[in-house]
C-alpha cells in the first residue's frame, strides 16, 4: 500500500449556510438575493438531477454531525480524509463550482466574488497548511471573470487553479471567447482545473449529445462527454499555442478514454489540420505537454491489469494521471483501493509527482517525502 | 459464542445500527420480526455498511419492470452504494463478493449476536 503524501486535486467543500455567502454579496446584490423575504434566490444553476440511490450525491456519513451540508465542515473532513489518507495538499473546489451558471449574469459576477472572499476568509483563513483552493469565476463575461481571477490570485499564497465547471457562453472553452480567461490565468500563473457538471447540472441542455439520459447509469456512462470535447476545444483552436505557459488539469472524467481519443485526433490532424493551422503540433503532444488527468471515478476492469495495458497503448501515461479522492461524493475514491489498481512503480508520480508538476508544488524528494 | 448487544425494543423496526462487538465492528439489522448481523466494512472500497441505508431488496420482474422483495432486504453501503443482502451477505448482483454474516437472535427481549471465539482471542491478544 501506497503510505507517502497525496496531493488530492478534487475535495468538495461547501459553506455550513448560504447566508454565509450572502452577507459577503454588496449591499445591492444582497437585497437582490433576500428580496423575496422568504428564502433567497438561488446561489447556484438550476440543476437537472438524475436520481441517486441514496436521494444525494453524497456518501452518507459525510453530513456532519450538525446536519450542515458535506463539505462545509472542516473537522469532519479532517478526520475522514486529509488525515486517515495523508493528503498533504487538498485542492477545495467547491460543490462542484456551478454557482457561476446562475441566470442573472451580473449575479454571477457578484456571486463569484463573494464566494472567493468567503473561502479565503474561511477555510484558507483556518491555517491548515494542507489547504489549497480554486478560484471561481463567472464564465459568461471572460472579461470579468479575468479581473476576478487578477483581483483574488495575488491575496492568498494557496490558490491553487482557476476552476471551470459551467461553459457560460455555450460554446466549448477552446473558443476565442474564452481567451481573457486564459491570459489573466497565464499571467498570474494559475492552471486552469476543468471540472466535469457544468452541462451536467446547470440545465444547460448540452448535458449529452444523443438527448437526456434516463436514468443516472446511464448518464454516469457517458457523463465525460462535455469534458472531452471542451479538451479537444482547447487543443484545436490553439489555446495552449496562444498561451504557452498554460496548464490543464482534467478532473472526474476517468481515464480509459485517453489513448483512444488521442489515437483520433493524432489520425484525423494531418488531414484536417487545415482548419487549425495554428495548431504545430500533433494533438497528442501539446495533451502530453499540457494536460493532465485525475483519475476518478476510475474505470475498474474485473482484471485491473486490462486497464494498465489500454492506458499504455499511450506511451508516457504514468507522467499524466494524477490521482484524486472526489471526496466528498458518493462515487469518491480511495488511495489503497485505486493504488491496487496501478503498478507500484507509478505511486510517486500517480499521488504527488504529476499533480505537483501542474500546481508547482516541489517534487517528492529521493526518500518519497513531500518538499 | 453469543454476545447480548442490547435490548430488542431499542432497535428500530426497519433499520440497522453498527456495533462494536468483542472489538469488531458489526451492522445488527432488524427487519420487522428478523434480525441479521454482518460485518461493517464494504469489500468494495472499505466504507461504513453501518452509514448507509437498509431497504427492501430489487427483484427484476423483466425488462422495464422493476419490484422489490419485502422478504430479502438488503444493506446499501453509504458510500458508492454497493448493496448486499442482509440474510447472506452476499452481492446483490455478484455470487463472488460478500460480506461475513453473523447470525442473530432475540432472546427474552435481549438481542443476542453469535460472534465467532475469535474475536474475543483476538481482543485479549
Amino acid at each position: 500500500m501506497y503510505e507517502g503524501p497525496i496531493i488530492d486535486p478534487d475535495v468538495h467543500h461547501s459553506w455550513k449556510s448560504e447566508d454565509w455567502i450572502i452577507d459577503h454579496l454588496s449591499p445591492r446584490w444582497r437585497e437582490f438575493a433576500r428580496a423575496s423575504g422568504r428564502g433567497h434566490v438561488p446561489l447556484a444553476a438550476p440543476g437537472t438531477h438524475w436520481p441517486h440511490l441514496h436521494g444525494v450525491n453524497k456518501r452518507l456519513d459525510g453530513y456532519p454531525a450538525d446536519g450542515s451540508p458535506s463539505g462545509s465542515d472542516y473537522e469532519t473532513m479532517k478526520r475522514q480524509l486529509l488525515d486517515p489518507f495523508h493528503i498533504e495538499r487538498a485542492i477545495l473546489s467547491f460543490d462542484v463550482g456551478t454557482n457561476p451558471g446562475v441566470f442573472n449574469a451580473d449575479f454571477a459576477i457578484e456571486l463569484c466574488r463573494a464566494i472567493n472572499d468567503w473561502n479565503i476568509e474561511y477555510w484558507l483563513g483556518m491555517g491548515d497548511p494542507r489547504l489549497y483552493s480554486a478560484i471561481l469565476v463567472p464564465t459568461r463575461t471572460p472579461e470579468a471573470a479575468a479581473r476576478e481571477i487578477r483581483r483574488v490570485a495575488p491575496r492568498h499564497g494557496h490558490l491553487a487553479e482557476v476552476l471551470l465547471v459551467y461553459s457560460g457562453l455555450g460554446k466549448p472553452f477552446g473558443d476565442p471567447a474564452y481567451d481573457p480567461i486564459y491570459a489573466a490565468a497565464a499571467e498570474v500563473g494559475l492552471p486552469i482545473a476543468l471540472h466535469v457538471g457544468g452541462e451536467l447540472t446547470c440545465g444547460t441542455g448540452r448535458a449529452m449529445a444523443g438527448g437526456m439520459a434516463g436514468s443516472r447509469l446511464e448518464m454516469h456512462a457517458v457523463a465525460s462527454q462535455p469534458t472531452l470535447h471542451h479538451l479537444v476545444s482547447l487543443i484545436t483552436h490553439g489555446t495552449f499555442e496562444k498561451f504557452p505557459s498554460l496548464k490543464l488539469m482534467l478532473i472526474e472524467v476517468g481515464v480509459a478514454w485517453i489513448p483512444w481519443l488521442m489515437f483520433t485526433l493524432d489520425a484525423q490532424y494531418p488531414i484536417l489540420r487545415l482548419e487549425s493551422p495554428w495548431v504545430k503540433r500533433l494533438p497528442s503532444e501539446t495533451f502530453r505537454e499540457h494536460v493532465r488527468v485525475t483519475t476518478q471515478p476510475c474505470e475498474f476492469p474485473e482484471q485491473p491489469k486490462r486497464l494498465i495495458e489500454l492506458l499504455q497503448c499511450f506511451d508516457g501515461i504514468e507522467d499524466l494521471l494524477c490521482f484524486c479522492t472526489d471526496y466528498a461524493h458518493w462515487d469518491e475514491d480511495e488511495p489503497a483501493y485505486v493504488g491496487s489498481r496501478f503498478p507500484r512503480a507509478w505511486w510517486p508520480k500517480l499521488f504527488w509527482d504529476n499533480a505537483a508538476w501542474v500546481y508547482g508544488f516541489p517534487r517528492l524528494d529521493t526518500a518519497g517525502r513531500a518538499g | 459464542m453469543l454476545v447480548d448487544v442490547g435490548e430488542a425494543s431499542a432497535f428500530p423496526e426497519r433499520g440497522m445500527r453498527a456495533l462494536d462487538v468483542n472489538g469488531r465492528r458489526v451492522v445488527l439489522v432488524r427487519w420487522g420480526e428478523e434480525w441479521f448481523g454482518l460485518y461493517d466494512r464494504c469489500p468494495h472500497q472499505g466504507g461504513p455498511l453501518g452509514q448507509g441505508v437498509v431497504l427492501a431488496g430489487p427483484r427484476s420482474e423483466g425488462v422495464g419492470r422493476i419490484g422489490v422483495d419485502e422478504r430479502e432486504p438488503v444493506v446499501s453501503c453509504g458510500w458508492h452504494g454497493w448493496q448486499f443482502y442482509a440474510r447472506t451477505g452476499r452481492s446483490t448482483w455478484d455470487e463472488g463478493c460478500r460480506v461475513p454474516s453473523y447470525r442473530v437472535e432475540v432472546r427474552d427481549g435481549r438481542v443476542m449476536l453469535d460472534a465467532p471465539p475469535s474475536w474475543r482471542l483476538a481482543r485479549q491478544a
